[in-house]
């Protein structure tokens, strides 16, 4: 049962390794509005969650302007490989980066390995919060 | 693995318009490297910076208390009226906004104004007025005043380009996001004591193992 961040984490981490995706960089699970909940990536966490909602934000109004329907992916193909984007639910985005030993094929297979096994659990969680972000606020700010 | 776990994040948004200070004002407040999606101007917006924003600035803030640190996420948007919609996402699950405006630029206003308007659309959060370029509190409120009635009180002068100036301003609205929490946390505790009273629950059944 998933019930925390780090329950949906430790669910995701399982999941990757049972579809073992070739050449995979990291991954992150992050909210629609920028906050990442839990990830595995080389760098800062908190970058890729507000770009990869930005830019989940910008497929879907692209999609509702010239296409049509909800956005199911987005994806980005670089020199190096492919970092992909998929909705998780209505409130969060799970995004993969590989390099060049995988393709786009085999990249949308994992997502739907993995998507389907956490949309459930994951809705409705939110980041970390201190007990009393009152306080925290309130002696930081001193 | 794993984000921090033992720090509280608060979104900020930092909105206003063109050329107001925005990407300025989050390079100035953010301990590390800020993400910029800034692309070249061209036409008209080239004779003003040669460097826009297209999509968002990300920067944090960190303020560090031993027992609960604090983590500010800044999310800067585009100025121009083209991007607008970019301020609707950056606005999603915000904790409180700061509208950047240009003080010595009142043409600029009321794009500020419309900017402000979007931002209170939806569920109210704390804000402030960053007036950028301004050194004066109280032609700092005059400015305030002018964009919207009350916006005096909210105003803080301040230069994007100095530090000092841009974390008072940022560590101001953290002080009313938390003044708002206390409000709500106060306001779920008294709604909690209703309900131990039975309060506008139906009452229960008191049996012996309860009070």
């Amino acid at each position: 049962m998933v019930r925390s961040v780090e329950d949906a984490g430790a669910r995701i981490v399982r999941l990757l390794d049972e579809v073992d995706l070739a050449g995979m960089q990291g991954w992150v699970l992050s909210s629609l509005d920028g906050r990442a909940l839990v990830g595995d990536l080389g760098g800062e966490l908190g970058s890729a969650a507000a770009v990869v909602a930005s830019a989940h934000a910008l497929a879907a109004r692209t999609g509702e302007l010239l296409g049509s329907g909800e956005v199911l992916e987005a994806i980005v193909r670089t020199s190096d490989g492919i970092v992909a984007s998929y909705a998780v639910g209505d409130a969060a985005v799970l995004t993969l980066a590989v390099d060049d030993r995988s393709n786009l094929g085999q990249v949308g297979h994992a997502a739907r390995q993995v998507v389907p096994e956490i949309a459930g659990a994951v809705a409705g969680l939110r980041p970390p919060r201190a007990r009393s972000a009152r306080a925290a606020a309130r002696r930081a700010a001193r | 693995m794993g984000a921090d776990v033992a720090v509280t994040t608060f979104k900020v948004v930092v909105a206003g318009p063109f050329a107001a200070g925005k990407t300025t004002f989050i390079s100035h407040l953010s301990d590390g490297p800020v993400v910029n999606t800034e692309a070249r101007a061209v036409g008209d917006e080239a004779d003003v910076k040669d460097l826009t924003t297209v999509s968002l600035d990300y920067g944090t803030l960190r303020v560090d208390d031993p027992t609960s640190p604090v983590e500010l996420l800044l999310f800067g948007t585009p100025g121009q009226e083209r991007f607008r919609f970019m301020v609707d996402v950056a606005a999603l699950g915000m904790d409180g906004f700061v509208l950047v405006v240009d003080g010595g630029d009142p043409a600029s206003w009321p794009d500020a104004v419309a900017i402000l308007d979007r931002l209170r659309a939806g569920p109210p959060v704390p804000w402030l007025i960053g007036v950028n370029r301004v050194a004066d509190p109280a032609a700092a409120r005059v400015v305030g005043e002018c964009l919207v009635a009350g916006g005096g009180e909210r105003s803080r002068p301040m230069a994007a380009t100095d530090r000092t100036s841009v974390v008072a301003v940022a560590l101001d609205l953290l002080l009313a996001i938390g003044e708002d929490l206390a409000e709500a946390e106060a306001e779920a505790e008294d709604l909690e004591d209703l309900d131990d009273m039975g309060g506008l629950e139906p009452r229960r059944e008191v049996g012996g193992a309860q009070r």
